[in-house]
């Protein structure tokens, strides 16, 4: 019997789950199980099968490295993507346990199965271009999503569309003036044509500044879970372009001039998205500019920190998915409770909903890169990276961690008013489970940055920029 | 058939070229859904038509079906939801020509303030018009890839597309807008990029872009409904009423 081939594996089970999940929606419990077991699934075969073997799994032979040609196009997972396929699942896993006790609508399992069986492709194909263009196809089927039905705003969702739309042609473009069959990059003229495109495309994909409007608008409008699906796994996604594309033409990167505009580009997204947060009269747009600062920091790390700046990406990465979880998973149920998130009408909701209110603010502390939490160390590698260079952008950087910790002390004070609220429902104990542990994973993560290391580097070594 | 080949190739040529210019110009000019989905319905066609002069012709009968079906998907979302609120609106409203709200206030930019942006974009594209063309690809023989009347609508389509977006927050003329603007890629692109899997795929997020953007017009319809019913019963949300304000004021951020 010939081994199964693993692209077709993991492109089928999110597939199949997706359709299964879409007839049992309206019982979450077993929609969340079956979503839950097949990302769990998933994360653990991409995270113990060799690329270079077969493997026995329940009795079948697997092939998980072996390349499929489907439509003429050939399908193979390589090593850095089966890494990056771990965390995105792994991600899920957490996702759906959540969205089981905190409703984010019923389309949630089975779109975001499929979103993610998109993103498998994504990393399966071989051609950048049509890379692109799925995952494109990805983030208009996340908009059902994003929008889930609500009427009172569709901003989030349309911003998020129309950004990521509007950055395809600008990727493709890219793609074609690198392609040495299309054309010949024989002069710096050459050079600065691709240079154009590529950066902006990249820009609208990862939200950088002035392109990241629609983070907090998003994270105002939709429900947590899917907010964190998006700004996690999403653009996880967008960076895993960004970095093969950097990969497959390195001249790009070596280039003063990219790195000089990556690196404003992060600082001016982590500074305004750090000064807007301070601001904010809500739990959500204050989440929103929370993380949008952090993808700047992730931008700054990506082209501050020299020869170890992608280890530090793909840590951040890690952190980052651990922390926007933790505050969503608070979030979530803060607005499930309460029916809101306004600082308003929050007062005296901290005596009602302790757990979520630690969590919330231990993840918010987190994302402003506080000490003893998961966001301090990448945090700190990349202030003195940065700090090396230039003492304005350090304390600029300073200035946009306390802007957060300003916007999320005023939530604070509202919340912890003393006012008697019998109107709001107690937390519900499976959910707040979920935040305790986030919670100490969080610290964990402060405590023991080097938790992921060793996948990290191994993904770090595969993708190799430098 | 020698006749109607030539009448063919002439129409591809300069006429569909003036046709393209003239339907991104009134996208972007008119508040009237109908005119404005059906000027993208043309711009699809016109479009197909232009292409013939370089791809295979299946190639192009497939864009321009592809634009159809993204014109009915936008077109029933937007009968939907729009048809009680154009009952509203010719009761209340200020004069209009062939569609378009000829009041200083009509819209987030009113006609005279649309005509006087598309006369500052037509100049900005001809001022323009040669550094574009710099960066558009160059054969080896030194050749453009792109021929200059391509160069130009292609220009145009992508200006009016993004000031489309920007001037605008609602769906209904968000979708034509973002639609224009990949027009305008499309036909340079399917120039230089032969590969029918990469046009398969660039079909297919056309489709869906249409998709979630017919979605959004529904749901914005609905919601806009719900604040009018509520308002009338007297019990208006207030954070309902002030994010749809907001989605109308504001352009694409």
């Amino acid at each position: 019997m010939n081994p199964l081939p693993g692209p077709i594996l993991l492109l089928v089970m999110p597939l199949l789950a997706a359709g299964v999940t879409y007839f049992v929606r309206r019982i979450a419990l077993l929609a969340a199980f079956i979503a839950s077991a097949t990302a769990g699934l998933a994360a653990f075969l991409c995270l113990r099968l060799p690329l270079d073997r077969s493997a026995f799994v329940l009795g079948q032979e697997v092939a998980f490295g072996r390349p499929v040609v489907i439509l003429g196009q050939t399908l193979q997972l390589h090593a850095a993507g089966q890494l990056w396929l771990a965390f995105i699942f792994a991600l899920a896993v957490l996702f759906y346990l959540l969205a089981w006790r905190v409703s984010q609508g019923r389309s949630f399992f089975p779109f975001s199965l499929a979103i993610i069986a998109l993103y498998v492709l994504v990393i399966l194909l071989e051609s950048f271009s049509l890379q692109v263009l799925v995952y494109a196809i990805s983030v208009t089927l996340a908009v059902f999503i994003v929008q889930g039905g609500q009427l009172a705003s569709v901003r989030g969702a349309q911003r998020y569309l129309v950004v990521s739309l509007l950055a395809v042609p600008l990727l493709l473009a890219a793609a074609w003036l690198v392609d040495p069959a299309g054309s010949s990059l024989q002069d710096a003229d050459a050079l600065r044509r691709v240079l154009l495109p590529a950066a902006l495309g990249f820009g609208l994909l990862l939200g950088a500044f002035p392109f990241g409007t629609w983070m907090p608008a998003l994270a105002a409008d939709t429900l947590p879970i899917v907010t964190a699906f998006v700004f996690t796994a999403g653009q996880a996604m967008a960076l895993y372009l960004t970095l093969i594309f950097l990969q497959d033409n390195s001249f790009i990167m070596s280039n003063g001039i990219t790195q000089d505009v990556i690196q404003l580009a992060g600082l001016v997204m982590a500074v305004a998205g750090g000064v807007m947060a301070a601001v904010q009269r809500g739990f959500g747009r204050l989440f929103g500019y929370a993380a949008m600062s952090d993808m700047g920091v992730l931008l700054l790390a990506l082209a501050a920190a020299g020869s170890q700046s992608l280890t530090l990406v793909l840590l951040h990465l890690v952190s980052r998915g651990v922390i926007i979880t933790l505050v969503a998973a608070a979030l979530a149920i803060l607005r499930h409770r309460a029916t809101t998130d306004s600082f308003d009408e929050l007062e005296g909701v901290a005596r009602r909903l302790p757990l979520v209110t630690t969590g919330l603010a231990l993840g918010t502390l987190a994302l402003a890169g506080f000490p003893l939490t998961a966001g301090f160390p990448i945090r700190w590698a990349v202030y003195r990276a940065v700090s090396g260079e230039q003492e304005l952008w350090f304390l600029l950087l300073l200035a946009s961690s306390a802007g957060i910790v300003i916007g999320l002390l005023r939530g604070l004070n509202a919340m912890l008013g003393t006012r008697l609220r019998d109107d709001v429902a107690r937390q519900p104990r499976l959910a707040s489970f979920l935040v305790v542990a986030l919670a100490i994973l969080v610290i964990v993560l402060g405590l023991v940055p080097q938790l992921f290391l060793e996948p990290v580097s191994r993904a770090a070594q595969a993708l190799a920029l430098f | 058939m020698g006749i109607f080949a030539d009448t063919f190739d002439l129409i591809a040529g300069l006429p569909a070229i003036v046709g393209l210019i003239l339907t991104a110009a009134a996208i972007f000019l008119t508040s009237d859904w109908r005119l404005s989905l059906t000027s993208l319905l043309l711009q699809y066609v016109l479009v197909g038509l232009t292409l013939t002069r370089f791809i295979q012709a299946e190639l192009a009968v497939v864009k321009i079906l592809v634009g159809v079906l993204i014109v009915s998907m936008l077109f029933l979302s937007a009968r939907h939801v729009r048809d009680d609120d154009d009952a509203q609106e010719t009761s209340t409203d200020d004069m209009q020509f062939l569609g378009m709200h000829v009041g200083w206030r009509a819209g987030p930019l009113g006609l005279p303030l649309r005509i006087l942006t598309l006369i500052m974009v037509f100049v900005a594209a001809i001022h323009f018009f040669d550094d574009y063309r710099t960066l558009l690809p160059i054969l080896d023989g030194g050749n453009a890839a792109v021929p200059a009347d391509i160069a130009f609508v292609s220009m145009w389509l992508a200006a009016m597309g993004l000031m489309g977006l920007v001037i605008s927050g609602d769906p209904v003329r968000v979708a034509p807008a973002v639609l224009t603007t990949l027009t305008a890629f499309e036909l340079v692109y399917a120039l230089l990029e032969p590969d029918l899997a990469v046009v398969g795929f660039v079909a297919a997020l056309m489709l869906m872009a249409a998709l979630a953007l017919a979605y959004l017009i529904t749901v914005r319809g609905l919601g806009e409904r719900r604040t009018r019913e509520a308002s009338r019963a007297g019990v208006l949300p207030p954070a309902m009423s002030m994010a749809i304000a907001s989605d109308e004021e504001g352009g694409q951020g």
